[in-house]
């Protein structure tokens, strides 16, 4: 199967390491990996702040850059979503799989080689949770999943502390994180304040684009919980 | 537009943090109740699916409906009329309390007169309207608009209540005992109920079928209120309407669920006819409702029962206050609406969320609310509601997505300037690095990676 | 009549492809133990319950009770999903009575308690033959109430301040 790399823009500027991990693990599961150059963004900030019609040609580049793979996989919940609602319209072509989904539902991974050792606060964001269906949030009365957290789960050395409210959103929200700066730090500082709480040293998630308005706060504060994307605690060699 | 922003209101509200938490953490503790509340309904998620159902057949055949309705309606007593918009609405109502030499008005909740701003109209004219739901009773002393739908006061503090009370109703000052206060209003009250020359309330379900209509109330005002007075005028939106008595019970088991987590309001009263030689008015209101009926995007949001869930749940709602919403209904839905009936007025409470979808998957009737906002955000840019400036910006970002070299160089451009703005002097130029740092630089972006790491190997 | 028109044009013009009406097809909750739902409905939305043998073993109970501006009435549909007891206009001295006096007293029979609210819905429309409803009825979920300051829950808001139903086991 050829699994096409998705690595929106700001993983590719700011958290290499997680393209990195992504790729590693659809290696080592004996995908063959194609990274499609040129990749830009993929045109959801323009789409979520109302001006959608602006991402025509930017969807027909991703078209593009993507044919002939039969998956297109990433390490963003968030972007993924974009990719199948906004870009390829739910149309046939190649399927589009946040990388944890991908894993369990076409990999059917059941166990995980990874060396982490440590206390995980488990960020399931919104879009990836509700949007990309990774897991079953509590407004719905449906049984508890999470594929994050099953993956997390595989590792021997991950302890997985709970966090109240763990299914509220963190405030990042693309542009709204600037846009209603008041409100989203204030979400941000909810969660951190949570985090905190539940006694973690890592915040874990499938996007960083939640992760990096977490550590922003982080950083700013002076805490010293680190955040990491999932991928990087599921194949992490020490 | 004459009000702030969302987003200023919204800062404003926050000053107060320990307010902002005790306001956030109530109706959280609501959205529990509502889910321990649903835990106990066996099969929530059909009665979800039928509701929508339900009321996607009917606004799909709103006419049919709205027609028997009106011929039952008829045959029952009731006085029908029909109000295109807000004005005419308030017209009619006012003509009927004119007629009968009305001076005392009884009120209870009706979103739709606040939609209307029926209250100042009536006011005007010289009748008095008193709003007999404790809470929209307290604002009204406070000449303050409600700021949920469901709980018009939680915005205030029991000081508060009680500093009112003791102005307009002269109770013991520094008195903060709920039960006190809630006995001093509903002594006066009482009296307001038994002096009323009419009524008015809103409709919560009107059945076509036999031209019944349903009010919810926990505290038995709408009631005290339309079979005391001679005159009862029940107003509703036109979506209000449902086929059959049969699905009553779909919709009230899913509404105080999901509005308190009560299993049912303390009443839920059916009237169908009124008492003989009292007089029994319906309003039926367009307002807006089949412009949007006309619209395939929006259409679904005419689905709402009105029971405040996506606003209990809503991360934004909580910690920015109703009044920040700046309209009648407030929240995702009331974000979702008002644009709809003035884009320039309301143009920016779509973008007050995050799209995190919570109100789409509480929401009892399956309004998608979250895919509504972002339809709603398009609309928005296309009727030319945003400044030059960041349409610029827009389509200069969007030129730049199919130009890969030229994105690169400015994405690192980007992150060295994104570095500099997390430094101390220049952190209050962004509203990103006002409050968070940006991350620092990797040695390289995963492309630079890939390219040594694959492409220099071949 | 032209917004009445105007209306319904608005509407024909929107016209879309009629959603086909569904019938609910969830499972109507077969409660197996109807009563101790009821009762625990009950206790959640503040009715008190006392058990009596019969109606007029209700009566005596009524008759000594200490409450001014209490009102004894009967009610012949309870429902456990909720705690609530239907009234219409024949069992009622007046519409405002349930609502105007301070303490409200209903006589039940157990045998009358259905499970849910379809339950509830099925029998009225048997009584009523079909939608042929009455002027008025109402459900009634225990007494007046509102937490509308500071969600502090307080009974007695405009309605009833008590109610107590007393239900005949047999």
């Amino acid at each position: 199967m050829r699994v096409g790399l998705f690595i929106p823009c700001y993983v590719n500027l700011y958290y290499p390491s997680a393209g990195i991990a992504t790729l590693r693990l659809l290696e080592k599961a004996g995908c063959e990996v194609v990274f499609p150059k040129g990749q830009t963004c993929c045109g959801q900030p323009l789409s979520n702040a109302g001006m959608h019609h602006l991402t025509g040609e930017a969807s027909r580049h991703y078209r593009e850059l993507f044919s002939g793979v039969d998956y297109i996989v990433g390490p963003s919940a968030s972007c993924c979503l974009h990719l199948r609602e906004h870009v390829f319209e739910w149309s046939e072509g190649p399927q589009i799989f946040e990388i944890c989904a991908f894993l369990t539902d076409v990999l059917a991974m059941s166990e995980m080689e990874s060396d982490f050792i440590g206390t995980v606060a488990v960020h399931q964001g919104c879009h990836g949770l509700r949007g990309m269906a990774l897991g079953q949030a509590t407004e719905e009365a449906a049984p508890f999943f999470s594929k994050p957290l099953a993956m997390l789960q595989m590792i021997k050395g991950v302890r997985i502390v709970e966090t109240d409210r763990w299914d509220e959103c963190c405030g990042f929200g693309g542009t709204f994180s600037v846009g209603e700066e008041a409100i989203s730090v204030r979400m941000g500082n909810d969660k951190v304040q949570r985090i905190i709480q539940s006694g973690a040293g890592y915040i874990v998630g499938t996007d960083m684009s939640c992760l990096m308005h977490l550590q922003g706060l982080l950083l700013r504060q002076g805490h010293t919980i680190e955040v990491k994307h999932i991928t990087e605690i599921l194949c992490y060699e020490s | 537009m004459n009000h702030k922003s969302h987003a200023s209101s919204a800062a404003e509200f926050l000053e107060d943090s320990a307010r902002v938490s005790w306001h956030d953490d109530t109706l959280w503790w609501i959205r529990a109740k509502r889910d321990k509340a649903v835990d106990t309904v066996p099969d929530w998620e059909a009665l979800r699916e039928a509701a929508s159902e339900i009321k996607r057949h009917t606004l799909s055949r709103l006419d049919t409906y709205l027609m028997q309705l009106e011929t039952q309606a008829i045959q029952n007593g009731i006085h029908v009329h029909w109000a295109a918009n807000a004005e005419e609405h308030n017209r009619i109502v006012y003509n009927i309390l004119s007629q009968h030499h009305a001076a005392n008005v009884v009120k209870s909740k009706s979103m739709l007169t606040e939609e209307c701003h029926l209250n100042p109209y009536l006011e005007e004219r010289g009748i008095q309207v008193t709003d007999t739901d404790l809470g929209e009773y307290i604002v009204q002393l406070r000449h303050e608009p409600p700021s949920h739908i469901v709980l018009p006061a939680i915005h205030l503090k029991k000081k508060q209540v009680s500093d009112t009370f003791h102005t307009h109703l002269n109770t013991d000052p520094g008195n903060l005992s709920p039960d006190y206060l809630t006995a001093a209003a509903r002594d006066v009250l009482r009296k307001k109920f038994y002096e009323a020359d009419a009524a008015i309330t809103g409709i919560n379900f009107a059945v076509a079928e036999n031209g019944m209509l349903v009010i919810c109330t926990n505290e038995g005002n709408a009631d005290m209120g339309m079979h005391l007075a001679r005159i009862h005028i029940a107003c509703m939106g036109i979506e209000k309407v449902i086929p059959t008595v049969e699905d009553l019970p779909v919709f009230l088991r899913l509404l105080a669920r999901s509005a308190t987590g009560q299993a049912s309001t303390a009443y839920t009263s059916h009237i169908r006819k009124p008492v003989p030689g009292k007089e029994l008015h319906l309003v039926l209101v367009d307002n807006g409702r089949t412009a949007m009926l006309a619209q395939p995007h929006f259409r679904d949001a005419l689905k709402c029962i009105r029971c405040g869930a996506c606003f209990n749940t809503c991360p934004v709602y909580r910690r920015s206050g109703g009044h920040s919403y700046h309209t009648s209904v407030a929240g995702p839905i009331g974000s979702v609406l008002s644009p709809g009936q003035n884009m320039a007025a309301h143009g920016d409470l779509p973008f007050a969320s995050t799209l995190c979808g919570s109100c789409s998957q509480v929401c009892p009737v399956k309004i998608d609310l979250h895919g509504q906002l972002w339809h709603r955000r398009q609309e928005i840019n296309q009727a030319g509601y945003v400044n030059g400036m960041k349409k610029l910006t827009a389509q200069g970002f969007a030129w730049l997505l199919t130009r890969p070299r030229l994105f690169r160089l400015l994405l690192n451009f980007g992150g060295k300037a994104g570095r500099l703005l997390s430094k101390r002097p220049f952190r209050r130029l962004s509203a990103w690095t006002r409050h968070r740092d940006l991350p620092s630089m990797p040695q390289a972006r995963f492309d630079s990676w890939y390219n040594k790491q694959y492409e220099q190997q071949k | 009549m032209s917004s009445r028109n105007n209306i319904l044009k608005a509407i024909a013009a929107a016209r879309y492809p009629a959603v086909s009406r569904q019938a609910y097809s969830g499972s109507i909750s077969e409660e197996t133990n109807a009563l101790a739902a009821f009762v625990d409905a009950c206790q959640r939305n503040g009715s008190e319950i006392v058990s009596v043998e019969d109606r007029n073993h209700a009566m005596a109970y009524f008759q000594v009770q200490p409450d001014t501006e209490a009102l004894l009435l009967e009610s012949r549909l309870g429902v456990a999903e909720n705690g609530a007891i239907w009234l219409d206009e024949a069992s009622l001295p007046g519409r405002d009575a349930p609502f105007a006096c301070l303490h409200l007293f209903a006589v039940l029979s157990a045998r009358d308690i259905v499970a849910s609210m379809h339950d509830a819905y099925a029998r009225l429309q048997m009584w009523y033959n079909g939608p042929d409803f009455p002027g008025f009825g109402v459900f009634i979920a225990g007494p007046s109430k509102t937490a509308d300051i500071e969600q502090t829950l307080v009974m007695g808001a405009q309605g009833a301040k008590k109610q107590t139903i007393l239900l005949i086991s047999t």
